[in-house]
């Protein structure tokens, strides 16, 4: 196949969106591929080896049959603690970086916390979950997700029972994973409620448990249709209905390309393919190949969430989460209100203008000085000749060729003010002052 | 046994590390002083206005409960609080009502006639999903499509100074965030960080400098810029209120949690005497579906520590010293018990307005147990709106009709 180049700028794009960005040295590479092969190289990624992420070594996290024995000390926040470390870790390394980005989005599309869960040993089951099964088919994703000890926990499903149901888990199966608001009746929560009774958590293995003499048996009426549904039978129906592939659409595009509801047309574009097969990797496909993809509303579309700027500021800077003892990275995101692990609610995070307040902005820049304090940042300092070229050297080495004359001018007085008063080159603080520019935050 | 992660130690990863103190040494006062100033005259007779959202649905039945009702007990079975463990209110005209025991502190409050109980609040037509009502409550309107919030269009009519709304925590709440401005938000300034580059006064001005949308700048990347510049405007003044003041004290031997520590802050501010008119705080979670009864005592025993202890700091009322903290939430739960030892997203609930300048006593009306929904859930007698109403006239100095609220709502008396 004739290899044709590709502009930068939409290299840039492609891999911030479907990655955690590239570096300066990665695009030169990249850029003499094709959209074509960039894409189909990504999309390889989601399955098969991720040696790179793989090779970050995964915490002791206790299971439940472990903690079982008496005397057992589970220190739960040291594993939290461990197992952010761990994945922000996958995040930096990977060279399958579509992998552990569509990993994060099912995160955010699956909302769990471990405030409510308690093990760390269950998020991350979870977390491996999304990992394995997120690219291919979406009903068979749910299914797992549906009696996965975290979520059995988390939307209370485990203590649910025949005699009186429990609506959590069926009500936010319809509105926040599968199908979004307007589309079912609380008569539909009730009677898919009925059909999830009987689903627990064996607290001696530590895995799912059908529990038949608490599972109510009888005849439901659900979204139009009757019959003694159990609870697969609800995931089935819901992932296939028609508002689901245009709400599973929406919900990808808004964090791939710009913010849309269910009903904009753009969705539709998708819905013909999707329908067919339900499959992520096909849906991804057909995403990045679309014109909108890199149409101006695209590339202006979304300000990167806090996990994304984290990751892809270490990754411009040639860090790892080494330097960082575990809490410590979770703590500057707290500061701004993105933890992995924890969102604040079934709900999860917003986007863009979520993330833009002054409390936001105090934590990013406590968050930019503390990565530049730690950054081997030698060949700024040895950089030398007219501080225009310095300055220049700093936004490249960020990922910022072309920006604003507003925050090139910004940089460079600070440059010069603190070269005058120091007579040394301010290397730290001119790397924080561009990670803190309205630029970087742009996803 | 499952580990409930401890709440303070939670809020030290989540608000912990904020940079405001940082911020105050390479700053001047004197600018933000004089815009202090410049907002003396508009401080109102009553407030600030202190908002404290529950998320997840606050069950209503348990916090204000109506414990002589043999219809309450049957709902509730093992979850009805026993009449002789609640905190007794007084009749309403429907029943004796009492406090939920673990509201000790609010329950003196109110015998200070200092807590106004609003009973039965909800919007026509509930609707039983968290984002939706949520939305509903934060615009205060009823087609739950997201939208600019309340407060967020009161801010949008009053001009541009970012200290007339602050919320603690990185995030805004959707109420705070109208078409064209938004409210401001600190984090906890406790724990600076001292090696900030904003030591240096040459780092802040190029912050600044940086920090400023220009003319046809993206609208998102302009975006994050102005949060940047509001930053710089309201974080020296808001850091040195919070190491000046003395958080006040909780009551012994008890654990404010995380709610406690955000309106520590709150009541740091106010002390200090920022022109401020709206304050946000919010709690997360009182979505007891499962083994609601010690999650919801907990928590109750920690919102009451956090009110109490915020109210010491203002015994009696004084110009732009009287706050009012409005308690609310998305909905009730379910009056019927699950089997899950929990209750499950329902319609009306209780709203609590507490403060020095509050009327205390019983507004709304409880509504019915006998006529209740298709679904069996509680059917509303006061619209929230009323609530809103009375903040915006009575608190903010909005006139009846405004573009704030759409249409007229008639505030209630407890102010």
């Amino acid at each position: 196949m004739l290899s044709v180049a590709t502009n930068p700028a939409l290299v840039a794009h492609l891999y911030r969106r479907a990655g955690f960005g590239a570096t300066p040295a990665e695009l030169d590479d990249l850029s003499r591929k094709s959209w074509t092969e960039l894409v189909d190289g990504l999309l390889a990624g989601l399955t098969g080896p991720g040696p790179a992420a793989d090779a970050v070594p995964l915490p002791h996290l206790t299971t439940l049959p472990e903690s079982n024995v008496p005397g057992y000390y589970y220190n739960g926040w040291q594993e939290y603690s461990n197992l952010v470390n761990w994945w922000l870790g996958r995040m930096v390394v990977t060279d399958t970086p579509l992998r552990e980005k569509l990993t994060l989005l099912l995160h955010c599309q699956f909302p769990t916390s471990i405030t409510k869960v308690g093990w760390a040993s269950m998020m991350y089951a979870q977390n491996h979950i999304f990992r394995t099964l997120g690219a291919g088919n979406f009903e068979t994703l749910v299914q797992a997700v549906a009696k996965d000890p975290a979520m059995l926990i988390w939307l209370d499903t485990d203590t649910s029972h025949r005699d009186a149901p429990n609506q959590n888990f069926a009500r936010e199966l319809m509105e926040r994973f599968t199908m979004g608001i307007g589309n079912y009746t609380q008569e539909d929560v009730i009677q898919g409620a009925r059909a999830f009774t009987g689903w627990e958590l064996d607290t001696v293995s530590g895995g799912f448990f059908f529990n038949s003499y608490d599972h109510d048996n009888g005849v439901k009426h659900f979204l139009g249709r009757t019959g003694r549904f159990m609870g697969e039978d609800i995931v089935h129906i819901v992932t296939n209905e028609p508002a689901s592939h245009r709400w599973v659409i929406s919900r990808l595009w808004t964090w791939l390309a710009y913010p849309v509801t269910p009903s904009n047309p753009i969705v539709q574009d998708f819905v013909h393919g999707y329908a067919k097969d339900l499959n992520v990797t096909n849906l991804l496909d057909a995403m990045f190949n679309h014109p909108a993809f890199v149409s101006p509303q695209s590339m202006q579309g979304l300000v990167k969430q806090p996990i994304e700027l984290l990751v892809g500021a270490l990754r411009v800077l040639g860090l790892t989460t080494a330097p960082f003892s575990p809490g410590t990275l979770q703590g500057l995101l707290g500061a701004i209100g993105q933890v992995p692990f924890a969102p604040p609610s079934v709900g999860g995070w917003g986007w863009n203008e979520y993330w833009q307040s002054t409390g936001a902005a105090a934590g990013y820049m406590q968050l930019a000085s503390s990565l530049a304090g730690v950054a081997n940042l030698t060949a700024l300092e040895n950089a030398d000749g007219h501080p225009a070229d310095q300055v220049t050297a700093a936004l490249s080495l960020i990922g910022l060729p072309d920006v604003s004359d507003r925050t090139r001018s910004a940089v460079t007085s600070l440059a010069l003010s603190l070269r005058q008063s120091s007579g040394a080159w301010p290397a730290q603080q001119i790397a924080t002052l561009a990670l803190l520019s309205p630029e970087f935050a742009m996803n | 046994m499952p580990l409930t992660l401890d709440r303070r130690q939670f809020l030290t990863g989540v608000l912990g590390g904020g940079v405001a103190t940082g911020l105050v040494r390479f700053t001047g006062l004197s600018s933000l002083l004089s815009m202090a100033e410049a907002s003396a005259s508009t401080v109102p007779r009553n407030g600030p206005f202190v908002l404290c959202t529950l998320y997840g649905g606050n069950d209503g039945l348990n916090t204000v409960i109506p414990y002589e009702s043999g219809i309450y007990r049957d709902w509730r079975q093992s979850l009805a609080i026993p009449g002789d463990q609640v905190l007794p209110l007084g009749d309403d005209g429907s029943g004796q009502l009492g406090f939920h025991p673990s509201l000790a502190g609010l329950h003196s409050l109110w015998k200070e006639g200092k807590v106004a109980v609003i009973s039965g609040v909800e919007y026509p037509h509930p609707n039983f999903s968290h984002f939706a009502s949520q939305t509903i409550w934060q615009t205060a309107r009823l087609d739950a499509d997201p939208d600019a919030g309340w407060l967020g269009r009161w801010l949008d009519a009053t001009g541009t100074d970012p200290f007339r709304a602050l919320s603690v925590g990185p995030t805004l709440p959707p109420a705070l965030v109208g078409y064209n401005q938004q409210a401001s938000s600190v984090v906890d300034s406790t724990q600076a960080n001292a090696q900030l580059p904003g030591q240096n006064p040459a780092f802040s001005g190029a912050y600044k400098q940086l920090m400023k949308s220009f003319p046809g700048e993206p609208a998102l990347q302009a975006g994050q810029a102005n949060s940047g510049g509001n930053l710089m405007l309201i974080g020296t003044k808001a850091a040195d209120a919070l190491s000046h003041e003395q958080p006040p004290a909780a009551p012994a031997g008890s654990d404010p949690g995380d709610i406690g520590t955000q309106l520590d802050i709150v009541a740091e501010l106010i002390s200090y005497g920022l022109p401020t008119s709206v304050y946000s705080v919010s709690w997360s979670s009182f979505d007891t579906h499962s083994n609601q009864a010690n999650t919801h005592a907990e928590m109750l025993a920690s919102l009451d520590a956090a009110v109490t202890g915020f109210m010491s700091a203002f015994p009696k009322a004084a110009p732009g010293k009287s706050p009012v903290i409005v308690i609310c939430s998305e909905f009730g739960r379910t009056p019927k018990m699950n089997a899950s030892l929990g209750t499950d997203h329902s319609s009306a609930s209780v709203v609590l307005a507490v403060g020095p300048a509050v009327k205390g006593g019983f507004y709304g009306a409880t509504p019915s147990f006998t006529k209740l929904d298709p679904y069996e859930n509680l059917i509303f007698t006061t619209d929230f709106r009323r609530v809103y109403a009375t903040v915006l006239e009575q608190i903010l100095g909005m006139g009846p009709v405004s573009s704030v609220l759409d249409g007229a709502f008639r505030p209630i008396d407890f102010l």
